[in-house]
């Protein structure tokens, strides 16, 4: 077997997996804290892309500033987006519970995000050009895009920075404490609205990192979000619904396991292996891999 | 009197049955048709999705999967095997059976949420097997050319090859299938689903084996969604990945939810309006959907119950209002 | 005995969304005392303790706590107010420390007092000091209940409310929870647990009611509660 060939599919496996887990540790949170489901958490992806290939022209195609601007942004909506959601959430009806009523409104949203912006940049393919342009590091014959290597970057001090605001911070702290039990939350006068809004805040900023970041790498369209949906999913329930580390782990796995797939098997079977790998870990570990080890408080 | 017209909903059946055998001689629109034909199948599609998420209260998203891998094998055991339109129908009936109990049976071993997660990756997946599985599928082309339905019985032969008997092939299986649906939901079987529902651990207190129930409310909305899928390509005269497309999952939940979870005729009722009415406002494509999305969110938050919650609710006031126009007569 | 009153209530109707569990209760809790609850399974006990903590919707009636009106107030904005409450079982952050639980717990204490709370809360429990480490998962069930009470004395409440302390623990670390809550009630702290072992409860406790079917049908000191023949058959075995 070619080293090299080897070499270059676990690099890109690793990239893309580390872009996986940026997407599918907020889907973790969301499930974690919530029990909900958010459909158009690919939509948020989705949306930042469009965004962000309309802010690089603005400055010069620099993709530093345009990402600072854009995480600015991200995080101002995300904020009012997530008070909108538990709004939501919170309003009438009393049939199904949060789970299913969370599944349809983010469906309808996604719709409605999905087809306006069709609407406005129509489904044609889009592209941007950052300064960067397709320049690469080369590590012996093995290549690197600067734009991977930025990607790479980006996610491993993005999931730096999440994992030391959950274990550090208050609110962090908080975030888990209400993961983990809810009733000991009220108990101590946590507010568990409050501690979800900003987990769903926190979330959708890392969808919208995670856009931004896939700017420079791939083509993209209004649907780009619903096939790296199908992959956050995947990760969501192999991991353990609801195990931030072990999503991120999974993330890695399902990343370079789709990249060995892609380079040595047909590559229809690329996209199918996440779902088999799902199917497989619920048949025989419905847990998930990365089930808590300590019994529940 | 036959029994149908004792009742006024007998009589309103009856009526609307004379409505739609009468129609295709009334207008000679074949667009008018089309929509009608359209609206057949997309109820008893909705109806499907009534009958696991509705009946048995397991979200699905399945749904489309399902109805998108009927159209797939009813068309490629046509193509491919040389059966006939019927075998196609039977078929995808099968391979939808053999899946749902796979991804039902598996999901389910966790719990209710992992269902409704994998049901939603098995469409996308779907959807992009359709794309990219070029030997199988044809990609993005599809698969078109797909030939008229048709019947041979001895020396009869009928096809049915134009607007008017396809519409009369759409409407028989539609209200053989609604019927069937009906009979099926009104029996023990719907009122067991329906305790899934409403209070699982009561109906496992009882005795019912819950997981094993919800198993067979998968594979029963399947192989109904299945054979609609694989009718409806036959219609279409073509099947491409646009059969997975998100538009008929929120169609479904629009119907369903507008209609009434659980409920058969204000559902039934929901799906021709809402699949009329657009065609009526003739919308382009993104703004019907976006219409759907916010009628979607707008149903979730304001009328969980749908249209047959709103009727219900009417007949209790008025029931009530009754009671206290009578002191004394309860 | 300062007999001023921290909580009472009138007419209190209490459930959980459904039919009312708890029909008019008037239970009077006066300051720096401790009352316990006592009464058959499915008689309202909890739901009451959970009604006062605002965990459970009061449908109807009147609570005032220091004479203000809170039967409207959220479960958050009691605990605001000092009212805190350590619902039954195991109630704690298992995957997390013995030191973080308590670290988050006190979130709402200024951070140059929280020193302080917590000099106190291992003052009142010092097997917590040696387990700080430990995952709160880990402890024994006896560890838990006091590390459960020790996240919220921290902010130092004015009214403490305990459900079933005692369930599923020794009997010797049963009497060692009644004494430390004897000890916070003779350092000030206004008290009320619902509790089975009613023997030991109300050895500690001032004064008891007894609900039976939702209804208060006896309420008066400790002893006299003890004492009545009726109480002394259905409760304590003689």
């Amino acid at each position: 077997m070619d080293p090299v060939f080897l070499g270059q599919l676990l690099l890109n496996g690793i990239v893309i997996g580390l872009i996986y887990g940026l997407i599918a540790t907020g889907l973790t949170l969301q499930f974690g804290i919530l029990h909900i489901v958010n459909f158009a958490h690919g939509e948020v992806l989705m949306v930042a892309m469009y965004a962000m290939a309309a802010l690089l022209p603005l400055f010069g195609g620099d993709f530093f500033v345009a990402f600072a601007v854009l995480v600015v942004l991200a995080s101002a909506v995300s904020l009012l987006a997530a008070r909108g959601l538990l709004a939501a959430l919170a309003t009438g009806g009393d049939g199904g519970g949060i789970f299913e009523k969370s599944l349809l409104l983010t469906l309808g949203v996604s719709i409605v995000l999905v087809n306006g912006v069709q609407q406005l940049f129509t489904s044609n393919p889009q592209m941007a050009t950052t300064s960067f342009g397709y320049g690469a590091f080369a590590l012996g014959e093995i290549r690197l895009t600067y734009a991977h290597a930025l990607a790479s970057v980006v996610a491993v001090v993005t999931f730096g920075a999440l994992f030391w605001f959950l274990l550090r911070t208050n609110a962090g702290r908080a975030l888990r404490a209400v993961a983990q039990n809810r009733e000991a939350a009220l108990m101590i006068g946590l507010d568990p609205t409050r501690v979800a809004r900003r987990a769903v805040a926190v979330s959708l900023v890392l969808s919208a990192v995670a856009g931004a970041v896939l700017v420079p790498i791939i083509v993209f369209q209004p649907t780009v979000g619903q096939t790296l949906l199908l992959k956050a999913f995947a990760v969501v329930v192999i991991g353990g619904m609801g195990n931030i580390g072990g999503a991120v782990a999974v993330a890695l796995g399902l990343g370079v396991l789709e990249s060995l797939v892609g380079g040595f098997a047909d590559i229809v079977w690329q996209n199918a292996v996440a779902f088999v790998a799902m199917i497989a870990v619920l048949a025989m570990r419905p847990q998930g891999l990365f089930a808590a080890a300590i019994r529940k408080g | 009197m036959p029994p149908a017209m004792r009742s006024p909903k007998g009589l309103l059946l009856l009526l609307l049955a004379v409505l739609a055998l009468a129609y295709p001689f009334a207008s000679s629109s074949g667009y008018h048709l089309n929509v009608l034909t359209n609206a057949l199948f997309f109820t008893v599609l909705a109806m499907s999705l009534n009958v696991i998420y509705g009946y048995a209260g397991l979200l699905s998203f399945a749904q489309v999967g399902f109805w998108g891998v009927g159209g797939y094998v009813g068309a490629l055991t046509v193509t491919r095997l040389g059966g006939s339109v019927w075998d196609g129908m039977l078929a995808a009936g099968a391979v939808a059976l053999l899946l749902a109990i796979a991804i039902s049976a598996v999901s389910l071993r966790l719990s209710n949420h992992a269902f409704v997660i994998v049901s939603i990756a098995f469409t996308l997946l779907l959807q992009l097997l359709a794309q990219e599985w070029i030997d199988v599928t044809n990609g993005p082309m599809g698969i078109p050319g797909l030939p008229a339905p048709e019947i041979v019985l001895g020396p009869l032969y009928f096809a049915f090859d134009d607007r008017t008997s396809q519409y009369f092939l759409a409407l028989a299986f539609a209200a053989a299938t609604l019927a069937a649906i009906g009979l099926v939901l009104s029996s023990r079987v719907g009122r067991t689903l329906r305790m899934l529902k409403h209070d699982e651990t009561l109906a496992r207190s009882l005795g019912v084996r819950t997981t094993r129930w919800k198993v067979f409310a998968a594979g029963f909305a399947a192989v109904v969604a299945a054979m609609a899928g694989a009718l409806y390509v036959f219609y279409l005269s073509i099947v491409d990945p646009t059969i997975f497309d998100v538009y008929y999952t929120q169609l479904m939940l629009v119907i369903v939810i507008v209609g009434g979870l659980g409920s058969f005729w204000p559902m039934i009722a929901a799906g021709f309006v809402l699949v009329v009415l657009p065609e009526v406002l003739r919308t382009s494509d993104e703004v019907r959907m976006i219409y759907y999305g916010v009628v979607l969110i707008a149903g979730v938050l304001f009328f969980p119950r749908g249209f047959a919650g709103l009727l219900a609710a009417r007949r209790r006031r008025h029931s009530s209002g009754g009671r206290l126009g009578q002191p004394g007569s309860i | 005995m300062d007999s001023e009153a921290v909580i009472e209530t009138a007419g209190l109707v209490v459930g959980y969304g459904g039919p009312p569990i708890v029909r008019g209760a008037a239970v009077t809790v006066r300051r720096g005392t401790m009352v316990t609850f006592v009464g058959p399974n499915g008689a309202g006990k909890s739901t009451l303790l959970r009604g006062l903590a605002g965990l459970s919707a009061a449908y109807a009636g009147s609570i005032l706590y220091n004479g203000t009106q809170i039967a409207a107030t959220s479960a958050l904005e009691r605990h605001a107010m000092g009212i805190v409450f350590v619902p039954q079982g195991r109630c704690n952050f298992g995957r997390m420390s013995v030191e973080e639980n308590l670290e988050i717990a006190a979130h709402g204490i200024a951070r140059a007092e929280r020193r302080a709370a917590r000099a106190y809360v291992f003052g009142l429990f010092p097997v917590l000091e040696e387990r700080l480490q430990t995952m709160a998962g880990n402890l024994s069930g006896g560890e838990q209940q006091l590390l459960e009470m020790a996240m919220v004395l921290q902010t130092r409440p004015q009214c403490l409310l305990v459900d079933e302390p005692s369930l599923g623990l020794s009997p010797k670390m049963q009497a060692d929870i009644f004494g430390k809550l004897g000890g916070l009630r003779d350092a000030g702290m206004t008290i009320i647990v619902v509790e089975q072992n009613v023997r030991a409860a109300l050895a500690v406790s001032d004064d008891a009611a007894v609900l039976v079917n939702g209804e208060i049908v006896m309420q008066g000191p400790a002893p006299e509660v003890a004492g009545d023949p009726g109480i002394r058959r259905a409760y304590l075995g003689h």
